[in-house]
């Protein structure tokens, strides 16, 4: 039962994305292992965003569950990973409703 | 260089009181004393410099590969200090510039919600086994209560803390998933948490300690005005019923013939199994001859043996109250199983203080005519 509200959940947040699971995934079209997201992270965003490990790694086991990123190398201890086709798919769907949103705001606001 | 020094402190806060515990633990390191480990009421702390440390507190993952997950938290600054069954304890010193371990809130809280729901469900089976545990031995103790008077409740004070303890386990877990907002402000209020905490554990061991006490108590005075130290007078024999010329005691049955005697706070008893042949046919007779420190312990014997012989498993299963029957020759109190004279039925009689269980026996009449014979000399 908890297993099903985990998975209802990730699905229903893969809709539209969370602030977190975006840039995780702009990161990963990179391979890169934990850390090195985390930084990767920082610097795409110019240091608007941040990303903690207990965030990244619970992100990290349900993208891979839900088969949108994939193991790339495994280093011992530290895995490094790649986004998959379908996670790409995802992405690209994410950022059309993001500029979107932002194209209909530009309109209204005009900044 | 000089050796490492430790010290214990008691925890007085419980396991998921999550906020109240990392607050603790960072006014700990702010003393020279950081965290080492963490036992069941202990926590081991190692002296040192005071450090200004934040501490984090993690449920453990089951889903997740832990390797791979303290990698990431070593990279990111998080060095993992202490860990329990469930829990991992992380700290980092307060001028890092570490990024804190939750960016995103509502992930940790959902893998609490987890711990939560799988705490709920063993709290709920722990109750259960607790309750079942207990309705048992009340079903199956009134012999042994009987026996032992108070003594026989002290299982139930290694049952009755730990139900408490798990109910209150699950509570706090309950109330920091509800109120996960209110972390920061939990924290500051740890040292009010921390007194709750020992006011509920004084109250529980206070009152743990009187019942304890008072059931010492009990069985001393028990002891100490104990009037008995001699077995019952006699028992009923076969010679007794039957007569000593009608019977033979074959040479296999000569050890079998057994009597023992034993005491207790209220009673002294003697057990007793009579093997002979009579007109070729086997006989036996067994039984249990109580003598109980006052009338009202041994009517209390009565109602327990009845209910002891009434389990669904034994062979007489009709045991019915004879007391103002006819077939009572004069007992103050007398229970007969219906086949008492047809086979192997059980004779419950009580005259003053004096309990007889006699089971398993053939001619009932007979039996319970010597029986009565015996008992009024008794008088």
């Amino acid at each position: 039962m908890i297993q099903k509200a985990g998975l209802g959940m990730a699905r229903e947040q893969l809709q539209s994305l969370t602030e977190p699971m975006y840039y995780i995934l702009l990161a990963l079209t990179t391979p890169l292992h934990g850390y090195a997201i985390m930084q990767k992270v920082e610097e795409i965003s110019a240091g608007n965003f941040v990303v903690g490990p207990g965030t990244l790694y619970r992100l990290l086991a349900r993208f891979e569950k839900e088969k949108i990123i994939q193991q790339y190398d495994d280093d011992g201890r530290r895995k490094t990973y790649l986004i998959t086709a379908k996670g790409y798919q995802v992405l690209l769907n994410e950022y059309r409703r993001l500029k979107r949103l932002v194209d209909s705001g530009k309109n209204i606001l005009g900044e | 260089m000089s050796k490492p020094k430790y010290t214990k402190r008691y925890r007085f806060l419980r396991t998921w009181q999550i906020a109240e515990n990392e607050a603790w633990f960072t006014a700990m390191s702010a003393q020279g004393l950081h965290l080492h480990s963490i036992g069941g009421f202990f926590a081991t702390f190692l002296c040192g410099e005071p450090t200004e440390y934040i501490y984090s507190i993690e449920p453990l993952d089951k889903e997740v590969e832990n390797e791979e997950k303290l990698a990431i938290y070593e990279d990111a600054g998080w060095e993992l200090v202490a860990e329990m069954e469930e829990l991992q304890v992380f700290r980092t010193p307060v001028q890092s510039n570490v990024k804190p371990i939750h960016t995103d809130r509502s992930i940790y809280l959902e893998l609490l919600q987890q711990r939560k729901k799988a705490l709920f469900k063993s709290t709920l089976l722990g109750l259960l086994a607790g309750l079942i545990y207990i309705a048992y031995s009340l079903y199956r103790w009134p012999i042994l209560a009987t026996f032992l008077g108070f003594l026989f409740l002290l299982p139930y004070f290694f049952v009755f803390p730990n139900l408490f303890k798990m109910i209150l386990d699950y509570y706090y877990l309950y109330s920091y998933v509800k109120q996960g907002q209110l972390h920061e402000q939990n924290k500051s209020d740890y040292q009010q948490a921390i007194r709750k905490r020992k006011l509920t554990q004084g109250a529980i061991l206070l009152i743990e300690l009187l019942c304890l006490v008072s059931i010492i108590h009990v069985a001393y005075q028990a002891k100490a005005t104990k009037p008995l130290s001699m077995a019952p007078a006699y028992v009923l024999t076969l010679e007794e019923i039957y007569g000593d010329e009608n019977l033979v005691v074959p040479a296999e049955y000569e050890n079998k013939n057994i009597f023992s005697s034993a005491q207790s706070l209220r009673y002294v008893w003697t057990d007793y199994a009579n093997y002979a042949r009579k007109d070729g046919r086997f006989v036996v007779i067994y039984g249990n001859v109580y003598l109980a420190k006052n009338v009202g312990t041994a009517r209390q014997m009565v109602k327990a043996l009845v209910v002891h012989w009434k389990k669904p498993r034994t062979v007489f299963n009709n045991i019915v109250e004879y007391t103002s029957r006819p077939q009572n020759p004069g007992f103050d109190e007398l229970y007969l199983s219906d086949n008492y004279t047809s086979g192997m039925g059980i004779i419950i009689a009580r005259q003053g203080n004096y309990v007889y269980d006699i089971s398993y026996i053939r001619d009932g009449k007979l039996v319970l005519e010597a029986l009565y014979h015996k008992a009024a000399q008794l008088r």
